[in-house]
Protein backbone atom coordinates (compact mmCIF):
# COMPACT_ATOMS: atom_id res chain seq x y z
CA UNK A 1 0.00 0.00 0.00
CA UNK A 2 3.03 2.40 0.91
CA UNK A 3 4.72 2.05 -1.84
CA UNK A 4 1.68 2.93 -3.99
CA UNK A 5 0.72 5.62 -2.12
CA UNK A 6 4.14 6.70 -2.71
CA UNK A 7 4.00 6.31 -6.24
CA UNK A 8 0.65 8.56 -6.08
CA UNK A 9 2.84 10.74 -4.04
CA UNK A 10 5.64 11.20 -6.37
CA UNK A 11 2.86 12.05 -9.60
CA UNK A 12 1.70 15.10 -7.40
CA UNK A 13 4.51 16.48 -6.63
CA UNK A 14 6.26 15.92 -9.76
CA UNK A 15 3.19 18.27 -11.26
CA UNK A 16 3.05 20.53 -8.23
CA UNK A 17 6.57 20.92 -9.38
CA UNK A 18 6.52 21.71 -13.34
CA UNK A 19 3.21 24.23 -12.21
CA UNK A 20 5.29 25.90 -9.51
CA UNK A 21 8.45 26.42 -11.80
CA UNK A 22 6.51 27.62 -14.73
CA UNK A 23 3.87 29.51 -13.47
CA UNK A 24 5.42 31.72 -10.97
CA UNK A 25 8.44 33.36 -14.08
CA UNK A 26 5.36 33.55 -16.57
CA UNK A 27 3.37 35.07 -14.04
CA UNK A 28 6.08 37.67 -13.15
CA UNK A 29 6.48 38.03 -17.16
CA UNK A 30 2.73 38.74 -17.78
CA UNK A 31 2.72 41.01 -14.78
CA UNK A 32 5.67 43.37 -16.86
CA UNK A 33 4.07 43.33 -20.10
CA UNK A 34 0.62 43.96 -19.09
CA UNK A 35 2.20 46.59 -17.15
CA UNK A 36 4.06 47.89 -20.15
CA UNK A 37 2.58 46.86 -22.73
CA UNK A 38 -0.08 49.09 -25.41
CA UNK A 39 -3.63 49.22 -23.99
CA UNK A 40 -4.65 46.89 -26.75
CA UNK A 41 -2.49 43.81 -25.12
CA UNK A 42 -2.96 45.46 -21.63
CA UNK A 43 -6.94 44.48 -22.65
CA UNK A 44 -5.89 40.86 -23.69
CA UNK A 45 -4.13 40.10 -20.85
CA UNK A 46 -6.86 41.42 -18.49
CA UNK A 47 -8.86 39.29 -20.13
CA UNK A 48 -7.41 36.41 -20.28
CA UNK A 49 -6.83 36.67 -16.35
CA UNK A 50 -10.21 37.70 -15.79
CA UNK A 51 -11.25 34.20 -17.68
CA UNK A 52 -8.37 32.24 -16.01
CA UNK A 53 -9.66 33.62 -12.31
CA UNK A 54 -13.47 33.72 -13.87
CA UNK A 55 -13.95 29.66 -14.50
CA UNK A 56 -13.23 26.58 -12.40
CA UNK A 57 -9.88 25.22 -12.97
CA UNK A 58 -11.39 21.34 -13.81
CA UNK A 59 -13.97 23.38 -16.61
CA UNK A 60 -10.20 24.21 -18.04
CA UNK A 61 -8.55 21.15 -18.10
CA UNK A 62 -11.84 19.47 -19.39
CA UNK A 63 -11.95 21.82 -22.23
CA UNK A 64 -8.09 21.47 -22.95
CA UNK A 65 -8.53 17.48 -22.95
CA UNK A 66 -11.82 16.85 -24.14
CA UNK A 67 -12.55 20.17 -25.83
CA UNK A 68 -10.18 21.62 -27.78
CA UNK A 69 -9.20 17.86 -29.72
CA UNK A 70 -12.77 18.40 -30.95
CA UNK A 71 -12.60 21.69 -32.60
CA UNK A 72 -8.79 21.09 -33.87
CA UNK A 73 -8.20 17.53 -33.75
CA UNK A 74 -4.50 17.93 -34.96
CA UNK A 75 -4.20 19.56 -30.84
CA UNK A 76 -4.83 15.70 -29.66
CA UNK A 77 -2.16 15.38 -27.13
CA UNK A 78 -2.03 12.18 -25.53
CA UNK A 79 -0.06 12.45 -22.64
CA UNK A 80 -2.93 13.16 -20.14
CA UNK A 81 -0.42 14.55 -16.93
CA UNK A 82 1.34 17.10 -19.82
CA UNK A 83 -2.14 18.25 -21.01
CA UNK A 84 -3.12 18.03 -17.46
CA UNK A 85 -0.13 20.29 -16.30
CA UNK A 86 -0.47 22.58 -19.09
CA UNK A 87 -4.09 23.65 -18.01
CA UNK A 88 -2.34 23.66 -14.31
CA UNK A 89 0.18 26.31 -15.55
CA UNK A 90 -2.45 28.66 -17.99
CA UNK A 91 -4.43 28.78 -14.84
CA UNK A 92 -2.07 29.57 -12.01
CA UNK A 93 -0.02 32.03 -14.50
CA UNK A 94 -3.48 34.05 -14.16
CA UNK A 95 -3.38 34.09 -10.09
CA UNK A 96 0.24 34.37 -9.83
CA UNK A 97 0.21 37.39 -11.86
CA UNK A 98 -2.57 38.97 -10.20
CA UNK A 99 -0.69 38.86 -7.38
CA UNK A 100 2.49 39.86 -8.71
CA UNK A 101 0.58 43.39 -9.81
CA UNK A 102 -0.68 43.83 -6.78
CA UNK A 103 3.20 43.46 -5.50
CA UNK A 104 4.14 46.07 -8.39
CA UNK A 105 1.42 48.50 -7.22
CA UNK A 106 2.59 48.17 -3.95
CA UNK A 107 6.78 49.47 -5.04
CA UNK A 108 7.20 52.83 -4.12
CA UNK A 109 6.80 55.55 -7.52
CA UNK A 110 10.50 57.14 -6.34
CA UNK A 111 12.07 53.84 -6.55
CA UNK A 112 11.42 54.21 -10.35
CA UNK A 113 12.69 57.72 -10.18
CA UNK A 114 15.65 57.41 -8.67
CA UNK A 115 16.19 54.29 -11.17
CA UNK A 116 15.18 57.00 -13.84
CA UNK A 117 18.14 59.62 -12.54
CA UNK A 118 20.45 56.91 -11.78
CA UNK A 119 20.31 55.57 -14.91
CA UNK A 120 20.25 51.61 -13.49
CA UNK A 121 19.93 49.66 -16.48
CA UNK A 122 16.09 47.93 -17.08
CA UNK A 123 17.47 44.51 -16.08
CA UNK A 124 19.58 45.48 -13.50
CA UNK A 125 16.74 47.27 -12.06
CA UNK A 126 13.65 44.72 -12.12
CA UNK A 127 16.23 41.89 -10.52
CA UNK A 128 17.86 43.73 -8.53
CA UNK A 129 15.32 46.58 -7.24
CA UNK A 130 11.73 45.67 -8.44
CA UNK A 131 11.43 42.17 -8.02
CA UNK A 132 13.03 41.64 -3.98
CA UNK A 133 10.77 44.75 -3.08
CA UNK A 134 7.80 43.09 -4.93
CA UNK A 135 8.28 40.00 -3.70
CA UNK A 136 8.57 41.01 0.43
CA UNK A 137 4.83 42.43 0.12
CA UNK A 138 3.16 39.43 -2.04
CA UNK A 139 4.85 36.06 -0.75
CA UNK A 140 2.41 35.65 1.79
CA UNK A 141 -0.06 35.63 -0.77
CA UNK A 142 2.19 33.23 -3.30
CA UNK A 143 2.65 30.83 -0.14
CA UNK A 144 -1.23 30.63 -0.29
CA UNK A 145 -1.47 30.28 -3.59
CA UNK A 146 1.69 27.83 -3.62
CA UNK A 147 -0.46 25.61 -1.09
CA UNK A 148 -4.02 25.93 -2.61
CA UNK A 149 -1.73 24.73 -5.56
CA UNK A 150 -0.46 21.44 -4.08
CA UNK A 151 -4.06 20.20 -3.09
CA UNK A 152 -5.49 21.33 -6.56
CA UNK A 153 -2.77 18.91 -7.89
CA UNK A 154 -6.12 16.54 -7.16
CA UNK A 155 -8.20 17.79 -10.04
CA UNK A 156 -5.92 16.11 -12.34
CA UNK A 157 -7.25 13.36 -11.97
CA UNK A 158 -10.38 14.23 -13.50
CA UNK A 159 -8.23 12.97 -16.87
CA UNK A 160 -7.56 9.91 -15.84
CA UNK A 161 -3.96 10.83 -14.37
CA UNK A 162 -3.59 8.55 -11.17
CA UNK A 163 -2.20 10.65 -8.19
CA UNK A 164 -2.09 10.75 -4.77
CA UNK A 165 -5.52 11.01 -4.29
CA UNK A 166 -6.82 8.86 -7.00
CA UNK A 167 -4.46 6.21 -5.15
CA UNK A 168 -6.09 6.31 -2.28
CA UNK A 169 -9.32 6.11 -3.21
CA UNK A 170 -8.34 2.74 -5.34
CA UNK A 171 -6.96 1.79 -2.38
CA UNK A 172 -9.98 2.01 -0.06
CA UNK A 173 -12.13 1.00 -2.73
CA UNK A 174 -11.08 -2.57 -3.45
CA UNK A 175 -9.86 -2.78 0.59
CA UNK A 176 -12.88 -1.58 2.37
CA UNK A 177 -10.64 0.27 5.09
CA UNK A 178 -10.27 3.72 5.03
CA UNK A 179 -6.45 4.20 6.39
CA UNK A 180 -4.84 4.89 2.86
CA UNK A 181 -7.47 8.53 2.95
CA UNK A 182 -5.28 8.79 6.53
CA UNK A 183 -1.96 8.13 5.04
CA UNK A 184 -3.11 10.08 1.74
CA UNK A 185 -4.33 13.08 4.06
CA UNK A 186 -0.77 12.85 5.94
CA UNK A 187 0.81 13.34 3.04
CA UNK A 188 -1.05 16.22 1.86
CA UNK A 189 -0.05 17.80 5.31
CA UNK A 190 3.47 16.83 5.56
CA UNK A 191 3.84 18.69 1.89
CA UNK A 192 1.74 21.73 2.74
CA UNK A 193 4.04 22.31 6.25
CA UNK A 194 7.07 21.84 3.97
CA UNK A 195 5.77 24.80 1.62
CA UNK A 196 4.94 26.87 4.20
CA UNK A 197 7.91 26.48 6.35
CA UNK A 198 10.06 27.31 3.22
CA UNK A 199 8.05 30.30 2.62
CA UNK A 200 8.57 31.69 6.35
CA UNK A 201 12.12 31.12 5.81
CA UNK A 202 12.53 33.14 2.50
CA UNK A 203 10.10 36.06 4.30
CA UNK A 204 12.63 36.03 7.26
CA UNK A 205 15.13 37.02 4.67
CA UNK A 206 13.43 39.26 2.40
CA UNK A 207 13.23 41.67 6.19
CA UNK A 208 16.11 43.77 4.61
CA UNK A 209 17.20 44.92 8.19
CA UNK B 1 29.52 81.15 -18.35
CA UNK B 2 26.67 79.28 -16.56
CA UNK B 3 25.87 76.28 -15.66
CA UNK B 4 21.89 75.92 -16.23
CA UNK B 5 19.63 78.08 -18.34
CA UNK B 6 16.44 78.24 -17.91
CA UNK B 7 14.76 80.48 -20.01
CA UNK B 8 10.65 81.35 -20.21
CA UNK B 9 9.84 77.33 -19.18
CA UNK B 10 6.00 76.36 -18.87
CA UNK B 11 4.49 73.72 -16.96
CA UNK B 12 1.14 72.50 -16.75
CA UNK B 13 -0.47 69.62 -14.78
CA UNK B 14 -3.51 69.49 -17.24
CA UNK B 15 -5.25 72.72 -16.73
CA UNK B 16 -3.48 74.03 -13.94
CA UNK B 17 -0.30 75.93 -14.94
CA UNK B 18 3.07 75.44 -12.33
CA UNK B 19 5.07 78.17 -13.73
CA UNK B 20 4.98 80.32 -16.72
CA UNK B 21 7.47 81.83 -18.62
CA UNK B 22 10.01 81.26 -15.87
CA UNK B 23 13.83 81.91 -16.03
CA UNK B 24 16.35 81.56 -13.84
CA UNK B 25 19.94 80.86 -14.44
CA UNK B 26 22.91 79.27 -12.20
CA UNK B 27 26.60 79.96 -12.69
CA UNK B 28 29.37 77.16 -12.59
CA UNK B 29 30.11 76.63 -9.47
CA UNK B 30 27.82 78.70 -6.87
CA UNK B 31 25.11 78.08 -4.62
CA UNK B 32 21.60 78.84 -5.61
CA UNK B 33 18.82 78.66 -3.47
CA UNK B 34 14.67 78.35 -4.82
CA UNK B 35 12.32 79.19 -2.75
CA UNK B 36 8.31 79.88 -2.10
CA UNK B 37 5.97 78.30 -0.05
CA UNK B 38 4.29 74.83 -0.03
CA UNK B 39 2.30 73.94 -3.33
CA UNK B 40 4.53 76.71 -5.83
CA UNK B 41 6.04 74.12 -7.71
CA UNK B 42 9.56 74.01 -6.54
CA UNK B 43 9.99 69.94 -6.76
CA UNK B 44 8.18 70.15 -10.09
CA UNK B 45 11.09 72.50 -11.50
CA UNK B 46 13.54 70.33 -10.34
CA UNK B 47 11.52 67.22 -11.17
CA UNK B 48 12.06 69.39 -14.77
CA UNK B 49 16.08 69.92 -14.39
CA UNK B 50 16.47 66.02 -14.06
CA UNK B 51 14.35 64.85 -16.79
CA UNK B 52 11.70 63.04 -14.61
CA UNK B 53 9.07 65.92 -16.00
CA UNK B 54 8.97 67.70 -19.09
CA UNK B 55 8.43 70.68 -19.26
CA UNK B 56 5.45 72.54 -21.84
CA UNK B 57 7.15 75.53 -23.60
CA UNK B 58 10.62 77.08 -23.10
CA UNK B 59 14.08 76.13 -23.21
CA UNK B 60 16.89 74.36 -20.69
CA UNK B 61 20.45 74.50 -20.87
CA UNK B 62 22.93 72.54 -18.85
CA UNK B 63 26.75 73.25 -19.45
CA UNK B 64 25.99 74.93 -23.00
CA UNK B 65 24.24 71.85 -24.35
CA UNK B 66 20.43 72.48 -24.89
CA UNK B 67 18.12 69.63 -23.27
CA UNK B 68 15.09 71.47 -24.49
CA UNK B 69 15.16 74.25 -27.11
CA UNK B 70 11.42 75.74 -27.64
CA UNK B 71 9.76 73.31 -25.52
CA UNK B 72 11.40 70.73 -28.41
CA UNK B 73 13.75 67.84 -26.40
CA UNK B 74 17.03 66.97 -28.03
CA UNK B 75 17.15 62.84 -28.49
CA UNK B 76 17.16 60.80 -26.29
CA UNK B 77 19.99 59.42 -26.30
CA UNK B 78 21.54 63.11 -26.24
CA UNK B 79 19.22 63.82 -23.47
CA UNK B 80 20.81 61.23 -21.46
CA UNK B 81 24.18 62.59 -22.35
CA UNK B 82 23.28 66.28 -21.10
CA UNK B 83 21.35 64.85 -17.73
CA UNK B 84 24.24 62.61 -16.75
CA UNK B 85 25.63 66.27 -15.60
CA UNK B 86 23.44 66.35 -13.15
CA UNK B 87 22.53 64.44 -9.37
CA UNK B 88 19.47 64.71 -7.44
CA UNK B 89 18.94 63.94 -3.36
CA UNK B 90 15.27 63.77 -3.35
CA UNK B 91 13.43 64.98 -0.32
CA UNK B 92 12.54 61.28 1.09
CA UNK B 93 15.79 60.57 -0.47
CA UNK B 94 14.21 57.30 -2.24
CA UNK B 95 17.00 54.65 -0.95
CA UNK B 96 16.37 51.47 -2.28
CA UNK B 97 15.51 49.71 0.85
CA UNK B 98 15.95 46.03 -0.02
CA UNK B 99 20.29 46.84 -0.86
CA UNK B 100 22.76 47.62 1.83
CA UNK B 101 24.32 50.98 2.21
CA UNK B 102 27.18 49.68 -0.23
CA UNK B 103 24.59 47.67 -2.23
CA UNK B 104 22.70 51.11 -2.93
CA UNK B 105 26.01 52.27 -4.66
CA UNK B 106 27.31 49.19 -6.21
CA UNK B 107 23.97 49.15 -8.20
CA UNK B 108 24.80 52.77 -9.64
CA UNK B 109 28.32 51.95 -10.57
CA UNK B 110 30.36 48.99 -9.50
CA UNK B 111 33.48 51.19 -8.32
CA UNK B 112 34.77 49.65 -4.83
CA UNK B 113 37.29 52.32 -4.59
CA UNK B 114 35.19 54.98 -5.18
CA UNK B 115 33.07 53.40 -2.89
CA UNK B 116 35.36 52.89 0.02
CA UNK B 117 36.21 56.58 -0.21
CA UNK B 118 32.97 58.06 -0.23
CA UNK B 119 32.10 55.65 2.54
CA UNK B 120 34.84 56.90 4.74
CA UNK B 121 34.93 60.42 3.89
CA UNK B 122 31.09 60.68 4.85
CA UNK B 123 31.35 58.21 7.84
CA UNK B 124 29.42 55.47 6.68
CA UNK B 125 31.95 52.86 5.88
CA UNK B 126 31.04 51.18 9.03
CA UNK B 127 27.31 50.95 8.41
CA UNK B 128 28.44 49.92 4.83
CA UNK B 129 26.75 46.38 4.80
CA UNK B 130 23.32 47.84 7.23
CA UNK B 131 20.16 48.12 5.36
CA UNK B 132 18.73 51.71 4.90
CA UNK B 133 15.40 51.21 7.44
CA UNK B 134 18.18 51.04 10.25
CA UNK B 135 20.97 54.13 9.75
CA UNK B 136 19.69 57.64 10.96
CA UNK B 137 17.55 60.38 9.14
CA UNK B 138 21.23 62.13 8.58
CA UNK B 139 23.27 58.82 7.29
CA UNK B 140 20.29 58.08 4.89
CA UNK B 141 20.62 61.75 3.42
CA UNK B 142 24.82 61.50 3.59
CA UNK B 143 23.87 58.07 2.01
CA UNK B 144 21.65 59.43 -1.24
CA UNK B 145 23.67 62.60 -1.62
CA UNK B 146 27.06 60.15 -2.48
CA UNK B 147 24.67 57.58 -4.50
CA UNK B 148 24.32 61.24 -6.72
CA UNK B 149 28.08 61.31 -6.55
CA UNK B 150 28.54 57.88 -8.02
CA UNK B 151 28.14 59.02 -11.49
CA UNK B 152 30.16 62.33 -11.61
CA UNK B 153 27.70 64.95 -12.03
CA UNK B 154 28.43 68.48 -11.52
CA UNK B 155 25.31 69.78 -10.49
CA UNK B 156 23.03 68.30 -7.94
CA UNK B 157 20.04 69.65 -6.98
CA UNK B 158 18.83 69.02 -3.60
CA UNK B 159 15.00 68.60 -2.48
CA UNK B 160 14.07 70.37 1.04
CA UNK B 161 17.43 69.07 2.41
CA UNK B 162 16.24 69.86 5.92
CA UNK B 163 12.33 68.65 5.79
CA UNK B 164 13.30 65.49 7.62
CA UNK B 165 16.12 66.54 9.65
CA UNK B 166 16.84 67.90 13.54
CA UNK B 167 18.66 70.90 14.56
CA UNK B 168 21.86 68.92 14.85
CA UNK B 169 21.65 67.69 11.64
CA UNK B 170 20.57 70.77 9.98
CA UNK B 171 24.19 72.08 10.57
CA UNK B 172 25.73 69.08 9.19
CA UNK B 173 24.00 69.55 5.93
CA UNK B 174 25.22 72.94 5.46
CA UNK B 175 28.55 72.32 5.98
CA UNK B 176 28.08 69.30 3.25
CA UNK B 177 26.53 71.68 0.73
CA UNK B 178 29.54 74.49 1.59
CA UNK B 179 31.79 71.31 1.40
CA UNK B 180 30.56 70.36 -1.85
CA UNK B 181 30.65 73.65 -3.86
CA UNK B 182 34.20 74.28 -2.72
CA UNK B 183 34.74 70.99 -4.83
CA UNK B 184 33.09 73.22 -7.86
CA UNK B 185 29.83 71.18 -7.49
CA UNK B 186 27.87 73.44 -8.78
CA UNK B 187 24.49 73.04 -6.11
CA UNK B 188 20.67 73.69 -6.73
CA UNK B 189 18.82 73.93 -3.44
CA UNK B 190 14.93 74.05 -3.12
CA UNK B 191 13.41 75.05 0.24
CA UNK B 192 11.11 76.46 2.41
CA UNK B 193 13.27 76.52 5.29
CA UNK B 194 14.65 80.57 5.62
CA UNK B 195 16.77 79.66 8.45
CA UNK B 196 18.33 77.27 6.41
CA UNK B 197 18.80 79.93 3.19
CA UNK B 198 20.25 81.84 5.77
CA UNK B 199 22.80 79.67 6.73
CA UNK B 200 24.18 79.07 2.83
CA UNK B 201 25.51 81.52 1.12
CA UNK B 202 23.47 81.60 -1.94
CA UNK B 203 21.59 83.20 -4.97
CA UNK B 204 18.41 82.82 -3.86
CA UNK B 205 15.50 82.54 -6.23
CA UNK B 206 11.93 83.29 -5.15
CA UNK B 207 8.76 81.20 -7.18
CA UNK B 208 5.61 83.18 -7.14
N1 LIG C 1 2.11 64.46 -11.28
C1 LIG C 1 1.30 65.49 -10.98
N2 LIG C 1 0.08 65.59 -11.55
C2 LIG C 1 -0.73 66.62 -11.28
N3 LIG C 1 -0.42 67.63 -10.45
C3 LIG C 1 0.78 67.60 -9.85
C4 LIG C 1 1.70 66.53 -10.09
N4 LIG C 1 2.82 66.76 -9.36
C5 LIG C 1 2.60 67.92 -8.71
N5 LIG C 1 1.39 68.43 -9.00
C6 LIG C 1 0.82 69.70 -8.50
O1 LIG C 1 1.73 70.71 -8.83
C7 LIG C 1 1.81 71.69 -7.80
C8 LIG C 1 3.26 71.88 -7.41
O2 LIG C 1 3.74 70.73 -6.76
P1 LIG C 1 5.22 70.66 -6.19
O3 LIG C 1 5.37 69.34 -5.52
O4 LIG C 1 6.15 70.97 -7.27
O5 LIG C 1 5.21 71.81 -5.11
P2 LIG C 1 6.35 72.23 -4.08
O6 LIG C 1 6.60 73.67 -4.28
O7 LIG C 1 7.50 71.32 -4.18
O8 LIG C 1 5.61 72.03 -2.69
P3 LIG C 1 6.21 71.50 -1.30
O9 LIG C 1 6.93 72.67 -0.70
O10 LIG C 1 4.99 71.17 -0.51
O11 LIG C 1 7.08 70.35 -1.58
C9 LIG C 1 0.94 71.17 -6.68
O12 LIG C 1 -0.28 71.88 -6.72
C10 LIG C 1 0.73 69.73 -6.99
O13 LIG C 1 -0.53 69.31 -6.55
MG1 LIG D 1 8.29 69.82 -2.92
Amino acid sequence: MFIELLRGLLVTLELFAVCWVFSIPFGLLLCFARKNSLKFFRFLIDTYIWIMRGTPLLLQIFFLFYGLPLIFPMLQVNDRFLVGAFAFILNYVAYFAEIFRGGLKNVDKGQFESIKVLKISKLKAVFRIIIPQMLRVCLPSICNESVALVKDTALIFSIGVIELLTTAKNIVNSSADIFAYVVAAAMYLFICSLVNLAFKIFEKRLKFE
Amino acid sequence: MNMIDAININKRFGNSIIFENLNFSVEKGEIVTIVGSSGRGKSTLLRCLVGLEKIDGGTIIIDGKKLVEDGVYAKSRDQSKILSEVGIVFQNYNLFPNLTVRGNLEIVKNDGKKIDSLLRRFGLYDRASAYPSTISGGQKQRLAIIRAMMLDPRIIFFDEPTSALDEDNRGEIVKLINELNSEQYTIVVVTHDMQFVDCLNSKIYEIQ
